[in-house]
């Protein structure tokens, strides 16, 4: 079967798509990571990962949609192969036979944050220290002004998880700022 | 509704998330119950505050980095004919993976790992994914460096 035109992979079109969406996709992959160079490596992972498989990019629906999609599937990836590797180093450590298989996000601790330095918003630590499958739901919603449906739909879960990932994301959020900044958002706080 | 019901559902009415008839019911609660206006408040409230956290600039030349790192990877994939095969290929290598995690997992303790990840070989992982792209479920096999 020889491609169609409309099959035919175009890399200037892809150039054109990624000129015009890489500054909305870093944004969004500095908020999930914390850290700038992880960020900037996340989205070089995604925009590979799309330009890899433009073909199947519908012109349809819009480019930064897919984007997201493909972005947030890489993190939960990178996220679940670093709680693999974690559960088992865990695993041959553990000889009282009791190991512990709920792995909290490391990764993006506000530690590292304030550390490097990079970004010391009371708001992105408080997103940081969230566990990461509430921090994208919570990401997408507010900070990306996303429905339940669109988010269902990049999360891949159903809009039931994703209402659920919202409303505990946003009282994890707000424990945190109480605790760590009181009285500072005193609308915020609980 | 009782304050329980109301603040239960918080989250989606601030979202504009329930049917009409909800959010009808929500805010007639919202007009009789000061502690549940005043949650209603610190919800909206941490929504502003999200929604209007500064966009951030990536460093300086990094369109320039990705569009570097993307011509380095030649010409685009295109759609195949023999797609089809290639996935009849790793379903069947992912089965007889399957069959032979269970076949290792009579000599030992079944594993409880909440993952998705199916030791596969040496230096392999087996991993059951949704498409990204919208093509239903995805079967990979792939070097098990992280
Ligand atoms: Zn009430």
């Amino acid at each position: 079967m020889t491609p169609t035109q409309a099959q035919r992979p175009d890399p200037a079109a892809f150039e054109s798509y990624m000129r015009a969406s890489h500054r909305q996709v870093y944004g969004l992959a500095l908020r999930l990571t914390g850290q700038s160079s992880d960020a900037e490596d996340l989205v070089q992972e995604a925009y590979i990962r799309a330009y890899r498989f433009f073909f199947r990019y519908d012109p349809g629906l819009p480019f930064t949609s897919w984007m997201y999609r493909i972005l947030t599937n890489i993190h939960i990836d990178h996220n679940r192969r670093k709680s693999r590797i974690r559960a088992s180093s865990l695993d041959n450590a553990g000889l009282d036979g009791e190991t512990v298989w709920e792995v909290a996000d490391e990764s993006a601790g506000p530690d590292k944050l304030v550390l490097e330095g990079e970004l010391d918003d009371a708001l992105q630590l408080g997103l940081l220290s969230m566990c990461s499958e509430f921090r994208l739901a919570v990401v997408l919603a507010d900070v990306e002004g996303m429905a339940y449906e669109e988010i269902a739909e990049i999360m891949q879960t159903s809009i039931g998880t994703v209402r659920s990932r919202i409303h505990r994301g946003r009282k994890q959020l707000r424990r945190y700022l109480d605790r760590e900044y009181p009285g500072r958002f005193c609308e915020v706080n609980v | 509704m009782n304050c329980r019901g109301f603040r239960n559902k918080v989250a989606q009415y601030a979202d504009q998330e329930l049917s009409g008839r909800e959010m009808l019911a929500m805010q007639h609660h919202c007009r009789c119950c000061e502690g549940c206006a005043a949650e209603l408040r610190r919800e909206q409230e941490l929504k502003n505050m999200l929604a209007s956290m500064k966009v951030p600039e990536p460093s300086f030349g990094f369109e320039d980095r990705l569009c570097a790192a993307i011509n380095a990877e030649g010409q685009p994939r295109r759609e195949s004919a023999w797609r089809p095969w290639r996935t009849a290929a790793v379903a069947a290598v992912a089965g007889a993976a399957l069959v032979l995690g269970l076949l290792r997992s009579f000599d030992r303790p079944a594993p409880v790992a909440k993952s998705d990840f199916i030791d596969f070989g040496a230096d392999q992982v087996v991993q059951g994914t949704q498409d990204p792209f919208g093509g239903g479920p995805v079967i990979t096999v792939s070097s098990g460096n992280p």
